[in-house]
């Protein structure tokens, strides 16, 4: 096949991959990666090169799903565990989804914020933006709008490189693990696997190739857009680590969320490093927050046995845009809430995403290793013994942590 | 069993329901119930008893009596094999294509008709008042509209593993002009899609096959060219 028709090929399979993955660099991610760097300096990189490696066999496990069988994770949960399976891996979506929807919207209102716009404007208008896009666009405009959002994550390569990072120490962190000895490391550890293989990015991915209309064809091209997808954001959340790392670890400082890292860091690299901060945080939060609830509608309208796509008008979805609505609505009204601690919403969020990955990762894996379901897509040996790795570790990470709060 | 008046019954409320022998001993608890396809209700014509470990199929010849509650059966019955489809394991919970309405649902329940010794389905539910009430929310439930399909609209594919149902007939999918039903099927998962050319006549199935390949290589094409200028 030729170079360009190969590319063109590609091109028409991208989205599910790249979308699910960089979605992941969310204010959440964002705030998390940044306190690694700013407590811990260099030395958990490590983490976010396993967990990165962990988010490619999860996300090419649920785009496999969803190309084969033509279902969403949690309609097939439904198909086969049944009705109480499925409401458990929904409730602990909606849960985990609410909580971090939220914390995009905190993340709008930071970026925002360091531009002197107030919370009670940024957010409403953002809320407004996003619903409009996705109930009154086509699946194409939606996934082009979106694939362009998540360009601006770029910002944070340029933002880390003019911090003037220690290679040296980057390259060692990334590669030779230290010892978790602390509970505040343990906390950082667990926040960045939740953070990074987070549930709604599971059910997202599978649920996006269903509605992509993606076939078992095409899947070579697909692990390539996974990969990708996973990689950049990999590589993303290394240079915000490092950016934090190089900067306010380095002179002893601390922060508390993604905003105050963009301001942490003019005074110390720059008016430049921080503006495009603040740009990234502003692009990384609008392109969340409005996958985020897409990601939970899908999964209610699969539930309840009412699929629905992008390209279904309102009134012959109105579960699935009904729910779209009532998490974004709920979500921007729960930030304006004054007085409230944002940092909770936006650190904790992470950690419980961790808890509530269990279970899913344990559904992902048993479906995508079923036979009967997936004849010969079915997991090989490698996969589900990785797979069952990750759900060891995820877990062990989980159980020592509520230990530690003991 | 003795007779008694027509009953409707849901399948979800059946299922779980203690299963005894004649003398009164539980032996089990109702897993799940067989019946027979047909073109009219489909009859019930066999019994899943399950129990701690263990799972059985009985004739639903052995039934003597049905409560909500409780079945009382012949036990000695136990192993003769009576066929049919498994209502909970192969088709409540199962994607349903609704052509007439080109989406797709799910199975949340079937409603059963008791008439003297036979018990049939006659109807399946759909939509989210059935999923509810299997949660125990049977307060929210009532206050949604209950969405019933006659078992006669519905076609069950016959490979064991083919998981989806048709909510139409042949006859009336076999009218559809083969541009009108590629349409129509352009929209559907494609498992499917597959699911519903497989219950064609197979030259109509063929015709239809056709424009649907190329209804699927324009739009191929299409994003090609899109990404290709972009690029």
């Amino acid at each position: 096949m030729r170079r360009s028709t190969r590319l063109a090929a590609f091109l028409a399979v991208l989205g599910p991959g790249v979308l699910a993955g960089l979605s992941d660099d969310d204010p959440g991610g964002i705030t998390t990666y940044s306190i690694l760097g700013a407590e811990h300096g260099y030395a958990l990189l490590w983490v976010l090169v396993v967990a990165t490696g962990m988010l490619i066999l999860f996300h090419a496990i649920g785009v496999r799903l969803g190309a084969v069988t033509g279902q969403g994770l949690a309609g097939l949960v439904r198909e086969r565990y049944g009705v109480r399976a499925a409401a458990l891996c929904l409730s602990a979506l909606v849960l985990a989804n609410l909580g971090t929807t939220c914390a995009e919207f905190a993340g709008v209102a930071a970026a925002l914020g360091l531009a002197g716009v107030p919370t009670v404007v940024s957010v409403p208008l953002a809320a407004a933006l996003i619903v409009v896009l996705v109930v009154g666009g086509s699946f194409h405009r939606v996934e082009r709008i979106l694939l362009a959002l998540s360009a601006t994550l770029g910002l944070y390569i340029a933002a880390g490189l003019l911090a003037g990072p220690d290679w040296g120490a980057t390259v060692h962190g990334a590669l030779v693990p230290s010892r978790i000895t602390t509970s505040e490391q343990l906390l950082a550890v667990t926040a960045t696997v939740g953070t990074t293989i987070a549930p709604w990015g599971l059910a997202f991915i599978q649920s996006y190739a269903v509605d992509k209309r993606l076939r078992p064809a095409d899947l070579r091209l697909e692990r390539v857009d996974v990969v990708v997808g996973a990689v950049l954001t990999g590589v993303i959340g290394l240079f915000v680590v490092v950016a934090c790392a190089a900067t306010i670890h380095a002179q002893g400082g601390s922060i508390e969320t993604a905003g105050d890292a963009a301001a942490a860091l003019e005074p110390l690299a720059g008016a430049w490093s921080a503006r495009l901060f603040g740009a990234g945080l502003l692009g990384a939060a609008l392109l969340a927050a409005a996958i985020l609830p897409l990601s939970t509608a899908y999964s209610v309208a699969e539930t309840f046995g009412a699929e629905s796509r992008i390209d279904d008008r309102p009134r012959e979805a109105p579960l699935f845009y009904g729910t779209y609505l009532a998490i974004t609505v709920a979500a921007a009204a729960f930030v304006l809430i004054p007085g409230l601690p944002l940092v909770p919403v936006l650190f904790l969020t992470q950690v419980l995403n961790a808890v509530l990955l269990v279970p899913l990762l344990v559904f992902a894996l048993r479906l995508a290793g079923d036979r009967e379901l997936m004849g010969a897509y079915a997991s090989t040996r490698l996969v589900t013994a990785l797979g069952w790795l990750t759900v060891a570790a995820v877990g062990a990470c989980v159980a020592a942590l509520l230990v530690s709060f003991l | 069993m003795p007779p008694g008046p027509i009953e409707e019954l849901s399948l979800a409320d059946l299922l779980g329901a203690a299963v005894a022998d004649a003398d009164g001993r539980r032996i089990g608890r109702l897993r799940d119930l067989a019946v027979r396809l047909t073109t009219t209700a489909w009859p019930v014509v066999a019994l899943r008893v399950g129990g701690l470990g263990t799972s059985f199929d009985l004739p639903w010849s052995a039934v003597m009596a049905v409560g909500q509650d409780q079945v009382t059966v012949d036990d000695a019955a136990r192993g003769d094999q009576a066929g049919g489809t498994w209502l909970a394991g192969g088709i409540v919970d199962h994607q349903l294509i609704d052509l007439d309405g080109r989406r797709v649902v799910r199975v949340a329940d079937v409603v059963l008709e008791r008439a003297d010794d036979t018990l049939a389905a006659c109807g399946i539910e759909v939509g989210a008042a059935g999923v509810l009430r299997r949660l125990g929310l049977r307060a929210i439930s009532r206050r949604l509209e209950r969405e019933l399909l006659p078992v006669t609209a519905v076609t069950v594919p016959h490979g064991a593993h083919d998981p989806l149902t048709l909510q139409t007939t042949r006859a009336r999918l076999g009218a559809l002009e083969e541009h009108e039903l590629a349409g129509l099927l352009d929209g559907l998962p494609h498992p499917a899609a597959g699911q519903v050319l497989a219950a064609l006549e197979p030259a109509h199935a063929n015709r239809t096959a056709r424009h649907l390949a190329r209804r699927h290589a324009v739009r191929r094409a299409r994003r090609r060219h899109r990404r290709f200028h972009a690029a």
